[in-house]
């Protein structure tokens, strides 16, 4: 288990698989080269897996390809050498290459949707790589198919294997990906973020199998990744990249415990962890530089807190090793800083109590939204000729709420969690009426919503806000941000003329913009800055709810983290209650005060945080909360893997939604009865199970008491 | 909601930021090719037809019966027709004939194609049907036959021509303007706009309309070409400009009886209509590249 020692020389015997030296990959545009991957180098030896972390834009991806000579114009490699098996790969000649290419180095897409061809079954697609590579016939090519898609854990491959991937779920696509990557025996493995597009619990099922088949064949993989998490999952050593430069390789506990970088530290602080409580996420100022426009000393020197006029000025420093252990890191401090302690501050008050005695600001009662199932006037109509007879005629739905209840307190987080497709983001727009309802009822300071008309409730709209997860999509290319924000505020009567450009400026300024913001438009931004003109725009009718519908999934985790705490600050100040949906288990834990778990369509278990994260479990919640991967590998958690995936709400199952995939399922009661989201341990902690209160608590709870409390051994093989 | 009607468009000065927006358009499209030729050659057209009458040497209908079906000389730059008219100058004053339809033809059609494509893309459902099966219904057609037909209705006038061509080009702007306003339908600011509590027609007009301009344009410059070449058809079989105006097709309808004594009295006309044709078409083409939002994103 432990990693063999990296040399940096390929002095032993036959030296390590992947030798990088000096790699460099620069892109031509219009305001001169940018260099995306500069002076790139690390090895890996057989058999390892090495993880290449960093956020979007800081190169890893480009240095992938890279290795794989798979740069297009205008990108192209300028210098180093790769050296792969004792050849240096950037000699070869493009014949040669495709040779290597998907047999001796073959690569895991990150999106399983799109990285399928669609026209050709999986099964062609898959014998398409073996028969390019190995000189077999296809019947034969055939039988290793299935074989490799047994090996990925496909039920059924030898029944599956004419089927074509729309017929998969996004997790089984995946495997067909692996299936592929693996099907020629290489020696090495490039996943790019094999797991970004899944869901927790498939991403947790897509680890393992990785992990496994590694053993297994012996393969070295490189693991493409933004998730610290899922680094800690499955890496013996990892690189960490920032603004093109390898900023500091270790092995995978040394770069936890004793991370040598100021980055590092900064990314592993600033990720929410499940079990952790904090007042205020640490973070960095500002965003990573822009490549064209680096700054003149240390790439992080901008952003760092140790950072001297040395580093200002001196230059890029070099990646060279620290101390006498292993890792090398990139920072001219790195011999004297110590940075082993994380800066979070150590567990503080918790969230604030809320007052919930009072009438609630926004309550939600047996809430249903259908969808026509299909396209076009006559596509939900089905007929069907059970039993024999006439054919009966049936409109088909996609029942994506399913009577939903809970209520939102002034000064609240309500949060919503659920994996993609369970309903969180539709039960949002549908409480707004952004859409209508199918049923239920919506009360908004006792006010009935669901029964307004369109008027009352467009100036209703004033009191209720919303912040979108892509802010790029949610603002108007077209305007600039003061035409944006001024925009609500003109509309509700609040401000106009020079009053309005006042209270732009001023809202621009509190959100941690400046008041020139107003006359840029929004593409001028980063994407987190974007987010703060997104959160500006919502604040500028002075609200009482803000529904923030996955605001930080589109950002890097620094800049989430800077989003998160100005929401937390905002809600403070002005007592404005969340609606607050996301799917990552981290966020909900630290920005929440209640939150409800969604499956297909209901509400699985509702309660504060703490009794959702602490036994009892509604068996989901557990399942889903184990599966989150933690940015720390001394921490491995006894992992619940789900069978199957998630049922079509179309024709959910009968009785308990979650019945076909529960691990703690009793038998009859939960296929025929549909549990009622009752009340346990007496007080307003809700779960939807027929289990017993003790069935439901046979695991500790989720939130640790001490911060670094020893667990099982990590057992990741 | 009267009183809040002032727009921020009147107060605020032209900003840096659109300045710049401005400048990158620019140099976008001076370093296309394409659109700049394009550009050039639709500049040179409508030159040539404000100054037409100082550029002509004579009058498009002095005819002199001594002079006629002379082959180009220093006289008759592109020699004279049948009844002795200088065909240069007919040719330089039929270029504003070909302008006003080409023009008026397309402005006509956006004013009502996109306003019709954005609300059917917008709205969706029973009214995008509606109207776009009517566009439909109105496609279905050959462009000359159906303007023929509305010409043989409306009466062979050339304003009669502009009508019935901004008719046959409306369902072409609307398909286009309304795919825009399906694409931009989905965008998150629309969403937010109806969370804000704006009303849908100030959503149609004033969020989704200015992002679906670009391929209006596009389409509508394309289309002058289209409209041009149309009305020369039109009037080469009659039901266009009438006799004697200097139309470029009513020239070649007329030259097409000396195409083998006098070939000039066909040939200019008809490289008139190519030049004009080309021009458009490449700047409706460099306009599509420089304004594709994709590109516009990546800088």
């Amino acid at each position: 288990m432990s990693a063999p020692s990296t040399a940096t020389d390929g002095e032993a015997d036959d030296g390590p698989l992947l030798d990088v030296r000096g790699l460099r990959t620069e892109f031509r545009t219009e305001g001169g080269p940018i260099v995306a991957s500069n002076e790139v180098s690390f090895s890996l030896d057989r058999g390892e897996t090495m993880g290449l972390v960093g956020e979007s834009g800081a190169g890893k991806s480009v240095t992938a390809r890279s290795l794989m000579r798979l740069i297009d114009s205008p990108g192209e490699i300028t210098g180093g050498q790769v050296i792969f098996n004792g050849e240096d790969l950037l000699q070869k000649t493009e014949a040669e290459m495709r040779d290597i290419r998907g047999n001796r180095i073959a690569m895991i897409p990150q999106d399983p949707m799109s990285s399928l061809n669609p026209v050709m079954t999986v099964g062609e697609q898959i014998t398409e790589t073996i028969r390019r590579h190995q000189d077999v016939t296809k019947s034969e090519a055939r039988r290793l198919a299935v074989e490799s898609m047994d090996d990925v854990g496909i039920p059924d491959a030898e029944e599956r294997i004419d089927d074509y991937p729309h017929e998969f779920s996004g997790g089984m696509r995946q495997r067909v990906l692996v299936a592929i990557g693996f099907s020629c025996e290489p020696d090495l493995i490039i996943a790019d973020e094999p797991t970004t597009a899944l869901d927790v619990t498939t991403q947790a099922k897509i680890l393992d199998l990785l992990n496994e088949m590694q053993e297994r064949e012996g393969t070295a993989v490189l693991m493409i990744t933004h998730n610290l998490g899922v680094v800690a999952q499955t890496c013996d050593h990892v690189g960490v990249m920032y603004a093109g430069n390898l900023v500091e390789t270790a092995e995978l506990s040394d770069l936890f415990d004793r991370p040598r970088h100021p980055y590092t530290r900064a990314l592993i602080d600033s990720i929410p962890e499940v079990d952790t409580d904090y007042d205020e996420l640490p973070t960095l100022d500002g965003a990573m530089p822009d490549l064209g426009n680096l700054p003149s000393g240390c790439n992080f020197a901008p952003r760092c807190p140790h950072a001297t006029e040395a580093c200002r000025t001196g230059g890029d420093p070099s990646l060279d090793a620290v101390g006498d252990d292993s890792s090398r890191a990139a920072c001219l401090h790195a011999d004297d800083l110590d940075l082993s302690e994380s800066t979070v501050p150590e567990a503080g008050a918790g969230r604030r109590d809320i007052d919930r005695t009072g009438e609630p600001l926004f309550e939600v009662r047996n809430l249903k939204k259908y969808f026509d199932a299909g396209e076009g006037i006559l596509g939900n109509v089905h007929l069907s000729w059970e039993g024999g007879g006439l054919p009966t005629v049936e409109r088909r739905h996609v029942k994506a709420v399913d009577d939903v209840s809970f209520d939102v307190y002034p000064g609240e987080t309500v949060g919503l969690v659920g994996e993609s497709g369970c309903g969180k983001s539709t039960v949002a727009r549908t409480a707004l009426r952004l859409l209508e309802p199918t049923d239920g009822e919506v009360y908004f300071e006792g006010q009935p919503l669901h029964e307004l008309g369109s008027s009352e409730i467009r100036s209703l709209r004033r009191e209720m806000q919303m912040i979108f997860q892509d802010p790029q999509s949610s603002l108007n290319p077209r305007k600039t941000v003061g035409q944006i924000v001024g925009r609500a505020m003109e509309k509700h009567g609040i401000a106009t003329g020079e009053e309005k450009r006042e209270r732009v400026g001023d809202l621009l300024e509190r959100v941690g913009l400046s008041r020139a913001a107003a006359s840029k438009y929004p593409h001028e931004f980063s994407g987190g800055q974007q987010q703060r003109v997104a959160i500006a725009h919502a604040l500028a009718v002075e609200p009482k709810l803000i529904v923030c519908d996955e605001p930080v999934s589109a950002l890097d985790v620094s800049v989430q983290a800077q989003i998160l705490n100005l929401l937390n600050e905002i809600q403070d100040d002005e007592n404005i209650s969340f609606l607050f949906i996301s799917h990552n288990i981290g966020v909900i834990r630290h920005i929440c005060d209640r939150v409800a778990v969604m499956y297909l369509g209901k509400i699985a278990e509702f309660g504060s945080i703490e009794q959702v994260f602490s036994p009892p479990f509604h068996p989901y919640t557990e399942s889903l909360l184990s599966a989150v991967p933690h940015a720390n590998p001394d921490r491995e958690t006894d992992r619940i893997l789900l069978e199957g995936s998630v049922p079509s709400p179309i024709n959910p199952p009968s009785g308990c939604p979650f019945q076909t995939r529960c691990p703690k399922k009793i038998g009859d009661v939960c296929e025929q009865e549909l549990p009622e989201l009752e009340a346990v341990d007496g007080g307003d902690h809700y779960i939807s199970c027929h289990l017993s209160e003790e069935e439901m608590s046979q695991r500790d709870s989720f939130i640790t008491p001490s911060k670094r409390a020893e667990t099982s051994p990590a057992d990741s093989d | 909601m009267a009183t809040e009607r002032e727009t921020d468009r009147g107060r605020f000065t032209i900003t840096q930021s659109q300045r710049d927006r401005i400048a990158r358009f620019v140099r976008k499209f001076r370093s296309n090719t394409k659109a700049m030729l394009g550009f050039s050659i639709v500049v040179l057209l409508v030159l040539v037809a404000i100054f037409a009458p100082i550029i002509a040497p004579y009058p498009i209908d002095a005819t002199n019966i001594e002079d006629r079906s002379q082959a180009p000389s220093v006289e008759h730059p592109f020699g004279t027709d049948d009844l002795g008219r200088d065909i240069f100058s007919r040719v330089v004053m039929g270029s504003r004939i070909s302008l006003y339809v080409g023009f008026g033809a397309i402005s006509g059609a956006l004013a009502v194609g996109a306003v019709v494509g954005v609300v059917a893309g917008y709205a969706g459902g029973l009214t995008d049907e509606i109207l776009m099966r009517v566009m439909d219904a109105a496609m279905a057609f050959p462009p000359v036959l159906l303007a023929l037909t509305l010409l043989v209705v409306l009466g062979p006038e050339l304003s009669n021509v502009v009508i019935a061509l901004a008719f046959v080009y409306t369902p072409y702007i609307a398909r286009v303007s309304r795919s825009a306003a399906l694409a931009e339908r989905n965008e998150a600011y629309v969403e937010a706009a109806v969370a804000r509590g704006e009303s849908d027609s100030r959503i149609v007009f004033s969020e989704v309309f200015p992002n679906c301009m670009a391929p209006m344009l596009v389409q509508g410059s394309l289309n002058v070409s289209f409209a041009i070449l149309a009305e020369a058809s039109l009037s080469f079989l009659g039901l266009g400009a009438q006799p004697p105006r200097p139309s470029w097709g009513l020239m070649i309808n007329t030259g097409r009886g000396f195409m083998e004594t006098a070939p000039w009295m066909l040939l200019f006309p008809a490289l008139a209509i190519g030049i004009a044709v080309v021009g458009f078409n490449m700047l409706g083409d460099g306009l599509r590249d420089v304004l594709d939002p994709k590109v516009e994103a990546i800088e």
